[in-house]
């Protein structure tokens, strides 16, 4: 397996805001990872030091090239979608298309043609005339139809509709996705990218605070929902997150097996949605009510 | 090639005045010939039509006209080549004039409005350096529009000579010689193109500050391209009684055309003072020194200082990162 991305400490300052702190990722060929952060957590930085698009101090190394000194030849094999609408207004949908097929030796117009074909686009008319969700479209559809061998997408589908948000996730997967390929997508958004990720990375204030394959989850983390009679017992192993669900609490563990706990009442691998939500907490946030209580 | 050739389309698709207006102003050109050339004629034919006579449509015209046209009439042939020359120059002159402000909003825009919509993340997230980014846009500002308005003001010529050759042979028939004048025009045809060389390599340290301005600019390019200037100049006469900085800005505005004197061959004064004062052709020609101006010094301290302002708007662009 060869490694597309190999982070080591990255980190990026602006002024007295320490965006990246010390950034490690590896990401792997052939999978589709999701930098999953909330607003601010550092996100966009470390996909702009990966795109070659900012300054950042550590080690870096996408598909063999340092982004810093090597952007050139890495766009040829990388391509992004950094932020939705960025198309210029005044290009229109023809010369997007005439555009990227004049520079982009990897790109196959036909296939750009097939995907607007599904949508009410038409060639002639300018990005200013469509609407929001037709220029992620049109975007879409340039970025797709480009033979890459990373694809980076940074909040994709932000302020679309349900449908297209999903009809876009299918496109990614059932079209463009195969061995040869990569996807690094970031998103708050966590329920959407859900199905469809190989592995995750948490990112929180500038540092990455798991990183993990997906299909490894269950042998890290169990989600237990203890009978009532042993809680105490339950909580006695160390949960690291716990929550109220209809009058039953949920707990998260980190490195205890699910057969240990299964004896305490229902378990189950947690969603990243899930483990989302309890890593995302404040330092000593995940303690809960029923623990203050009792200290 | 093929991504420098798209690189060039799109900055033709984006900035439309690049080719719409020298366009517009040739055939605006064109339209003022025959229009004025038609009413003045249309009397003039009507009256021959009636008096069959030669002289007669001369007569016709007001004092002023008939003055000038009977200056025109006494001149020898190679002071009549001398304004037709002039009168050809003048049709190119009126395109560069149009295009070169055309192309000076051009440069300030082109790369301060990719980060003011974003688009800037689209354009970097192709296979493109931002050198051949950079270097195509000053290609198309620099060279290309100028070599379109260029093209245009060698129609706008001939368009003139023919209208003016139907308008003359009507007017006087067989008084006037042709207007058109094949060795002539072929004299301006080659001046044109060595002056549009000579301008290019000119004028590449003033397009290259444009584009540094422009990539640099958060806002105001406008403001931030002619501010300093200005007040540098300002500041030099106000602080040291000098005027170094503003006479060194205008040097390089216009040094460019000193190597025409055609000052000496248009004259001053009206009728025969004219007349006198319009050189013979050849005598007109020999004040133009191409070849001493692509060997002087500032010629090529300008080359060098825009290549160093490119280096700089190239830098710029490739590690910004405000967008």
């Amino acid at each position: 397996m060869t490694t597309v991305v190999e982070a080591r400490g990255l980190t990026k300052n602006y002024g007295s805001t320490h965006a990246l702190q010390g950034v490690d990722l590896t990401v792997e060929a052939g999978r589709i990872v999701g930098l999953i952060g909330p607003n601010g957590s550092g996100k966009t930085s470390a996909i702009k030091a990966i795109l070659g698009l900012t300054a950042f101090e550590g080690d870096l190394r996408v598909l063999g090239l340092d982004p810093r000194r090597e952007r050139d030849a890495l766009m040829q094999n990388v391509s992004f979608i950094a932020d939705v609408a960025v198309l210029p207004r005044w290009i229109k949908v023809s010369q997007t298309l005439d555009f990227v097929a004049g520079v982009h030796p990897r790109f196959e117009r036909a296939r750009a043609e097939e995907f607007l074909r599904k949508t009410d686009i038409g060639m002639s008319k300018r990005v200013g005339t469509l609407s929001k969700g037709m220029v992620t479209q049109l975007h879409l559809a340039l970025i797709l139809a480009i033979d890459a061998k990373l694809l980076v997408l940074d909040e994709p589908t932000l302020g679309l509709d349900l449908l297209f948000r999903r009809s876009f996730y299918d496109t990614l997967l059932n079209d463009y996705f195969d061995k040869d390929r990569t996807i690094l997508v970031t998103t708050h958004q966590v329920e959407e990218v859900e199905h469809l990720l190989t592995d995750v990375a948490f990112i929180q204030h500038g540092k990455i605070v798991l990183s993990q394959s997906v299909e490894s989850l269950g042998e890290r983390f169990v989600q237990l929902v203890p009978t009532p009679e042993n809680l105490p017992r339950a909580r006695a192993l160390g949960p690291f997150y716990e929550r109220e669900v209809f009058g039953r609490t949920a707990m998260m563990f980190e490195n205890r097996t699910a057969s240990e706990l299964a004896q305490l009442g229902e378990t189950r691998t947690p969603s990243i949605t899930d483990l989302f939500v309890a890593r995302m907490q404040p330092p000593g946030a995940w303690v809960s009510p029923a623990a203050e209580v009792a200290a | 090639m093929n991504s420098l050739i798209t690189l060039v389309r799109r900055e033709f698709w984006e900035h439309r005045a690049l080719w719409l207006v020298p366009l517009i102003v040739a055939a605006a050109a064109i339209l003022l010939t025959a229009i004025g050339g038609s009413i003045s004629t249309r009397g003039v034919v009507h009256m021959s039509i009636d008096v069959d006579g030669t002289d007669q449509p001369v007569q016709q015209l007001d004092a002023e006209r008939r003055a000038g046209l009977q200056t025109y009439m006494n001149l020898s042939p190679q002071k009549k080549q001398t304004l037709y020359l002039i009168t050809l120059l003048a049709f190119v002159g009126l395109e560069m004039l149009a295009i070169g402000i055309v192309v000076f909003f051009y440069l300030l825009d082109s790369l301060y409005s990719e980060r003011k919509d974003r688009s800037i993340l689209f354009w970097k997230s192709m296979p493109i350096s931002d050198t051949s980014t950079v270097l195509a846009k000053l290609l198309v500002g620099l060279v290309l529009a100028p070599l379109i308005a260029l093209l245009l003001g060698t129609v706008t010529q001939l368009a003139f000579s023919g209208i003016a050759a139907l308008k003359f042979s009507s007017l006087t028939p067989g008084n006037f010689p042709p207007i058109w004048d094949a060795a002539v025009w072929l004299k301006a045809q080659g001046l044109m193109l060595v002056t549009f060389v000579v301008a290019v390599l000119w004028y590449s340290p003033i397009a290259s500050y444009l584009l540094l301005v422009s990539a640099w600019a958060r806002r105001n390019v406008f403001l931030w391209a002619v501010l300093p200037p200005v007040i540098l100049a300002f500041g030099e006469r106000a602080l040291f009684g000098s005027s170094y900085i503003s006479a060194f800005i205008g040097r390089r505005f216009m040094d460019v055309w000193g190597m025409f004197s055609f000052e000496a061959s248009l004259g001053a004064g009206k009728g025969d003072a004219a007349a006198a004062a319009v050189l013979p052709l050849d005598r007109a020609l020999q004040g133009i020194n191409t070849t001493g101006f692509l060997l002087s010094p500032s010629l090529w301290l300008g080359l060098a200082a825009a290549a160093l302002l490119l280096f700089g708007a190239i830098r710029i662009r490739r590690y910004r990162d405000d967008t």
